[in-house]
């Protein structure tokens, strides 16, 4: 494809079901209410010339560029803000028209560099674009006052500002507030010394600026620029394809000059984000090209021998031949496969068929396994399917937001800055977290409510306001008795009085008033929606707490429109997809389970194939029988299990009894020190196939270079299923979708053609929704009747002791992402270079910790150190720190304790002492916790 | 004693902790429709072997509930 340029139709469009008929430049056009005249005159194809209005954001009339002429009317309203009238004839261009807009442009021209033409970005310069479309062949203005000494901000490390070319028009400034909800953009100064400013007359850098890009993006001239562009000139094409960072899964125009990317832009279509973006899809793309890239397959007899490169070959020849070896001797359940997030949903797919039809088990998991396992059984058991309810738009009919356990404007940023747009617009927000995240208060929002529990204490604080709810009376009894079953009972249990806020409040540490107002809001709506994240999914009863929400919401009758639901927050990009494709032991593709027959001989006819009835080990599992003995060899596909995993000492352990560790990544990482055979892996640019996304949105992932392995990874599993007697090919991925399409009915609609026509689809799309389902449950619940369980609280056996008298929990922020294996071979490090501790400021002054001090954090399984952060934002008692790098190895500390139902790691709640120390002394202690596996195996 | 029998022990347990509102006998079936469905053989293999000897750190309902699932087999 040729460089795709969106159209740009001025301002937003009308949600308006009613329609206007005018007359433009003599053409009848038909547009909804509340159009603007800009607007409808671009839906009829005549484009007025502006420069301060764009479509993602409201008119704000400063530029006078987009003048017209209206019948009847005096002067020349501006297009942007004129709304278009019933019978309204407007004119577009007219001689006198054209002498204001070229006295404008001529003004502007006048302080504007006369090299900017012929600058490397100069073809985003709108403009010079409208400055040659008026036909102004000169400045008469001489030499006078102007900005043209102004300096150049490059202090952010993937755009600049130069305020020579900047025509202060406000772009900038409007689209941090209105989009990203940032504002850390204003224009200071009045008449000829107004001027863009970064926070209060700071750098880029220095200001609150999130590098979301939205600015840039904005920009009708070249003032703010990306770099990229600054040093290698415009791209000439684009291809379309999906973020692979967050759970979001924003599109993207890659844009590129030959073979190499220039930028990343945010595709206005995309369903997921609509053009807006943050500083990870964005910018931090450039891992994929980092010189640490293994590109070569790689073997060693020995975990100490050096790496040797070979053919793909061979590469595969030794992992088969390996994996075979331990079967013969050990039993065919002694290799299984671990798939990835990070992968696309094709590669998810032949990864598990290739455990199950050659490997001959259910021994594959997931990393899905430690983050969002416990939606797939509490949203399943309670409404009986494994996937959140809206799409992300549903938030914009929100009237209240409920916010558990998670940080969307660190972690799912660009739907974060949709949230926060809605919560500006007057939705009112309730925060359960024990840190003061940003949303509690930032600019212009505030939650009505913060509830800072103490960790592990989740399931008490939803069980405390569904009581409220239905001892108070606030129960929508026609919804319930419409649409749910097994209320009554719930309804009993839920009343009891060990749920009340009064009798959970000294475990929970919540002031219990607080908390039945959050609950009273919560019930009035009309319209509540909940978005959570690993702070509900990460504990010891993760999947209690996601049936707890679904509770409060079968309850309240907040399912099946828009503006409600039980959202997920899906940490990785194709964390629902790689579910959705039959990455769990115990289930299929589309959330069937092994042992049903019916499912099971649709696959085994399929893939031809006898498949295994009884479900495989999880990872956890996996790794006990691995220091048993029993587990002896593992294909680990884009998952650092030696860093991302808990009790880094037992998975440590785990991976150094294997006779065979198979890693397929970009890099070598933690756990490939314990392989013998590492396969290059694929980069998303690279990659091609689909990712789905947290609100169960199928994406197309579109390869904008050959794989620079020599491989999809696709392939690669088939050549080794191939090696290992089971013949598995595939011309193409989209053989691939289609065979997932075959055999798993929610997907049944779904084939890269179809993506292709209609952008993306939300599952489940079949015969039954051809379109997509936006938003589950409308009539009915997927299982029929919504089913209230009871959820009783059952703290956590992790407490808190004298000697660990501390609660550790963990999460990420904005310029990192988990394991940090891209993120960090960005210039993002610049924001993030390590991860820290925060500690509330009581805690510190006891402890005698200030900012800065290195610490040692220990808990009854191991230790690390970092330096600390005093943090008004933490609730005495509770420590917080990132596990973005792996010198610190926060798994080190994080225990074996699990989610009940489905072995989620519980990392949210890890005893810990925290105390002052020198790094001399802590790299001590810290190599005997984490590298001596003797003190593990007992060996 | 292996780790995947301190695993078994461990979720076990943790399973039976979950239903404290249900009366003995669902406790049970809760308790062994929930292995049933998600625990691989060697773990069933662990759990059954470890009662064999004795189990006093073992629930009581475990017990009763890998009972039941052997018999339904």
């Amino acid at each position: 494809m040729t460089l795709l340029v969106e159209r740009d139709y001025g301002t937003p469009g009308s949600p308006s079901p009613g329609l206007v008929t005018l007359e433009i430049d003599g053409q009848t056009v038909l547009v909804p209410e509340g159009t603007s005249v800009m607007r409808a005159a671009a839906m009829a194809g005549l484009d007025v010339p502006k420069l301060c209005a764009t479509d993602s954001m409201d008119a704000f009339g400063s530029c006078r560029m987009c003048l017209v002429e209206i019948d009847g009317k005096p002067g020349t309203p501006a297009s942007c803000t004129t709304p278009v009238a019933a019978g309204m004839q407007v004119s577009t261009e007219t001689d006198r028209l054209r002498k204001l807009r070229q006295g404008v442009i001529e003004l502007y021209m006048s302080d504007h560099p006369a090299d900017c033409a012929t600058r490397p970005g100069a073809a985003d310069c709108e403009l010079h674009g409208m400055a040659a479309k008026l036909e102004l062949a000169d400045v008469r203005y001489g030499e006078g006052h102007n900005h043209l000494d102004s300096v150049v901000d490059t202090s952010n490390p993937y755009f600049a500002f130069d305020p020579t070319t900047c025509i202060v028009c406000s772009r900038c400034v409007r689209a941090c507030d209105d989009i990203q909800g940032t504002f850390a953009l204003t224009v200071t100064g009045r008449g000829f010394e107004s001027k863009v400013t970064p926070g209060t007359n700071q750098l880029f850098f220095d200001s609150d600026c999130v590098s979301c890009g939205a600015c840039v993006q904005a920009c009708p001239t070249t003032a703010l620029q990306e770099k990229t562009v600054i040093e290698m000139g415009m791209p000439d094409r684009t291809v379309l394809t999906t973020c692979a960072y967050c759970g979001v899964g924003c599109s993207f125009k890659a844009e590129l000059k030959g073979d190499q990317v220039v930028r990343m832009v945010p595709y206005k279509d995309g369903g997921a984000n609509e053009g807006h973006s943050c500083v990870k899809g964005r910018f931090a793309w450039g891992y994929a090209s980092h010189p640490d890239r293994v590109t070569k397959p790689m073997v060693r007899e020995k975990t100490t021998d050096p790496w040797r490169e070979v053919t793909w070959e061979e590469a595969i020849a030794h992992a088969a031949d390996g994996f075979r070896r331990i079967q013969e001797t050990y039993g065919v359940d002694s290799i299984g496969g671990i798939t990835s997030s990070r992968c696309t949903d094709e590669e998810v797919f032949v990864v598990q068929k290739m455990v199950r039809a050659a490997f001959r088990t259910n021994n594959v998991d997931t990393c899905a396994r430690v983050c969002h396992s416990p939606t797939g059984y509490g949203l399943s058991t309670t409404l009986g399917t494994s996937a959140g309810t809206q799409d992300f738009k549903s938030v914009d009919k929100a009237d209240v937001i409920l916010v558990i356990g998670a940080n969307p404007t660190e972690a799912h940023p660009v739907f974060g800055s949709r949230m926060k747009k809605r919560l500006r617009e007057g939705a009112q927000l309730i925060v359960v977290d024990p840190r003061r995240i940003d949303l509690v208060r930032s600019p212009h929002v505030e939650a009505a409510y913060h509830l800072p529990l103490q960790p592990g204490t989740n399931v008490a604080v939803i069980n405390a306001m569904a009581h409220v709810v239905v001892t108070e009376l606030l129960v929508d009894r026609q919804f319930v008795d419409e649409r749910c079953e097994d209320f009554d009972n719930w309804a009993a249990f839920i009343s009891g009085p060990e749920n009340s806020p009064e009798v959970i409040a000294p475990a929970a540490g919540i002031d219990p008033e607080d908390l039945r107002a959050a609950a009273r809001l919560y019930a009035a709506g009309p319209n509540s929606a909940i978005y959570y994240g690993l702070g509900v999914t990460e504990h010891s009863q993760g999947s209690t707490m996601v049936m707890g929400m679904a509770n409060l919401a079968m309850a309240t009758g907040n399912f099946g429109r828009e503006g409600v639901g039980v959202n997920p927050l899906r940490g990785q990009n194709n964390v629902q997809g790689s579910c959705d494709m039959g990455s769990f032991p115990h289930e299929f593709s589309g959330y069937r389970h092994v042992s049903d027959d019916t499912v099971r001989h649709v696959f085994e006819e399929m893939w031809g194939r006898t498949l295994e009835s009884e479900p495989g080990l999880r990872i956890p599992n996996m790794f006990s029988s691995a220091i048993d003995g029993s587990f002896r060899g593992i294909f680990v596909q884009g998952e650092d299990l030696a860093q991302s995993d808990p009790n880094l000492q037992h998975v440590k352990a785990a991976l150094g009894s294997m006779d065979l560790v198979v890693v397929q990544d970009l890099f070598l990482n933690e756990t490939s020190k314990f392989a013998h055979v590492f396969l290059p892996g694929t980069s998303f640019l690279e990659k091609d196939g689909t990712f789905v996304n947290a609100e169960r949105r199928i994406n197309r992932v579109r390869p904008v270079m050959s794989p620079v392995c020599g491989k999809h990874e696709w392939e690669v599993a088939c050549d080794l299923s191939r090696a290992m007697g089971y013949e598995m090919s595939y011309a193409n991925a989209s053989q691939i979708m289609d065979e997932i399409a075959a055999v798993t009915p929610t997907f049944a609609g779904v084939s890269f053609e179809m993506l292709d026509r209609a952008g993306s689809v939300q599952w489940p799309c079949n015969d039954t929704a051809p379109a997509g389902t936006p938003v589950m449950h409308v009539d009915e619940f997927v299982r029929g009747k919504g089913r209230f369980m009871e959820t009783p609280f059952v703290p956590t056996p992790e407490r808190a002791t004298r000697r660990f008298p501390l609660i550790l929990t963990t999460g990420r922020i904005l310029t990192q992402y988990n394991v940090g294996a891209q993120t960090r071979r960005t210039d993002n490090v610049v924001w993030h270079p390590e991860d820290v501790l925060e500690i509330h400021a009581s805690d510190a002054e006891l402890r005698g910790i200030s900012t800065g001090d290195w610490v040692l954090l220990e808990s009854r399984v191991g230790a690390t150190s970092l330096r600390a952060a005093v943090s008004e934002r933490m609730t005495p008692g509770v420590v917080y720190t990132t596990f973005h790098h792996p010198v610190t190895g926060a798994n080190v500390v994080t225990t074996e304790f699990s989610d009940w139902a489905t072995s989620c790691p519980e990392y949210k709640v890890t005893a810990v002492q925290v105390a002052p120390t020198s790094l001399s002394e802590l790299d001590e202690r810290a190599l005997t916790g984490i590298d001596d596996l003797s003190a593990v195996t007992g060996s | 004693m292996s780790e995947l029998t301190q695993d078994i022990i461990r979720m076990g347990n943790q399973i039976v902790d979950q239903f404290p509102h249900l009366p003995e006998e669902k406790k049970v079936e809760a308790v062994a429709t929930h292995i049933h469905k998600f625990w691989e053989r060697r773990m069933l293999g662990a759990l059954y072997e470890h009662i064999d000897g004795g189990a006093d750190d073992l629930d009581p309902v475990v017990i009763a509930a890998a009972a039941k699932i052997r018999s339904d087999d």
